[in-house]
């Protein structure tokens, strides 16, 4: 890490995240990765570093939350089909 | 400490900053996600989307001979260019594109060791400008199919015994805990691995910035696992692209004489009926 890039764990809906920002130009770069095997799930920019983490975090657990419905709807209809 | 097999292989962010408008140099980043490079780009780097640019996108296929050709030409690299390669991500993606480049007979591709990640960590500047390379003409080699692992080599010798195969995948895909990594669609009916393949997981080969660890250090990663220069070594991920990371550091690095990536990999494996699985 450095004081131009950061970086952090943490966890969104069940999932352990991986949070790097970066200075842009004037403003500052976040993105929200799955750590491995590193695929991006959110984006997020901001003029500062926390706006653009917190845009980034609000994106990965839109996807996340969106796919765990999709997951759940998935079992849904296939426990209806077994019933 | 042992050097690389391959040094040559490899430049510091140092060197790419220090030759960034040499006439015989070529930089490439490649990304699967484009944002990174449009937001900014090391400067008089071209860009190269994975999915629709180094791969076949009618079927499933690295590129086509002639759409080789035709990548280089546009991007103005000839026979004799430098081609500088790097990426997000312990360059995952640009280790795909090194993997392609040598499968058509490119002499001279390096990676920028560290990556985008790295480049970023040290403050180096960033550009929006697009470059504009002059187009020329580009005579690729025949593929070279030894670099390549197909589905024949791993169900016809790891019966056999006769090579080392190595999972670079996380140990919950490995295990089969899980079908895919989050956030990305499952692409395959079963999880799990192929028999007798070594989970040596290709994150386990960078350090903590994102450089290559070691030669000494990369020797015993794989060595603990029992996997040596003995036999022929076969790596495969999900989709092929981790893989390629990984034989570029067991061909490169170490100087693996016989070493394939299995871009099939395991979408390719979990999804065919009737293949073997453990758990």
């Amino acid at each position: 890490m450095s004081e131009h890039l950061t970086e952090r764990t943490t966890n969104i809906c069940g999932v352990d995240v991986r949070v790097t920002s970066y200075p842009v130009g004037q403003r500052f770069s976040c993105r929200v990765d799955n750590i491995d095997p590193g695929t991006i799930i959110g984006r997020g920019m901001g003029d500062t570093r926390d706006q653009a983490e917190h845009a980034a975090l609000q994106s990965a657990q839109t996807k996340l939350e969106l796919m765990d419905s999709q997951a759940a709807l998935r079992r849904s209809v296939a426990e209806l089909k077994q019933g | 400490m042992a050097d690389y097999a391959h040094p040559e292989t490899l430049v510091t962010t140092e060197w790419v900053a220090a030759h960034l408008n040499d006439d015989n140099v070529v930089i490439a980043e490649v990304d699967v996600d484009t944002y990174s490079f449009e937001e900014g780009h090391v400067p008089g780097a071209i860009g190269w989307d994975w999915s629709t640019q180094l791969c076949d996108t009618q079927q499933r296929d690295i590129l086509s001979k002639d759409a080789f050709e035709a990548l280089m030409g546009d991007a103005g690299i000839s026979n004799d260019t430098t081609i500088v390669l790097y990426g997000d991500n312990n360059n995952w993606f640009a280790a795909w594109a090194f993997w392609q480049m040598k499968i058509y007979g490119h002499q001279d591709v390096r990676l920028m060791d560290g990556g985008r990640r790295k480049w970023l960590a040290e403050g180096r500047d960033l550009t929006l400008d697009d470059a504009q390379p002059q187009k020329t003409t580009y005579a690729a080699k025949a593929a070279d199919e030894s670099l390549r692992g197909r589905l024949m080599d791993v169900m016809g010798n790891v019966e056999q015994k006769n090579i080392f195969l190595v999972d670079v995948r996380s140990p919950a895909e490995y295990t089969g805990e899980i079908l895919a990594p989050p956030g990305l669609p499952e692409t395959c009916q079963r999880g799990g691995h192929v028999p007798l393949a070594s989970n040596i997981p290709w994150g386990q080969v960078c350090k903590d910035d994102g450089t290559f660890k070691s030669y000494d250090d990369l020797k015993a990663l794989y060595a603990a696992q029992g996997v040596t220069n003995d036999k022929p070594v076969v790596a495969y991920c999900r989709i092929g692209e981790r893989s390629s990371h990984s034989w570029f550091v067991l061909k490169y690095l170490l100087g693996f004489d016989d070493v394939k990536n299995y871009d099939g990999s395991w979408t390719e494996w979990g999804n065919l009926v009737g293949a073997p699985i453990e758990r």
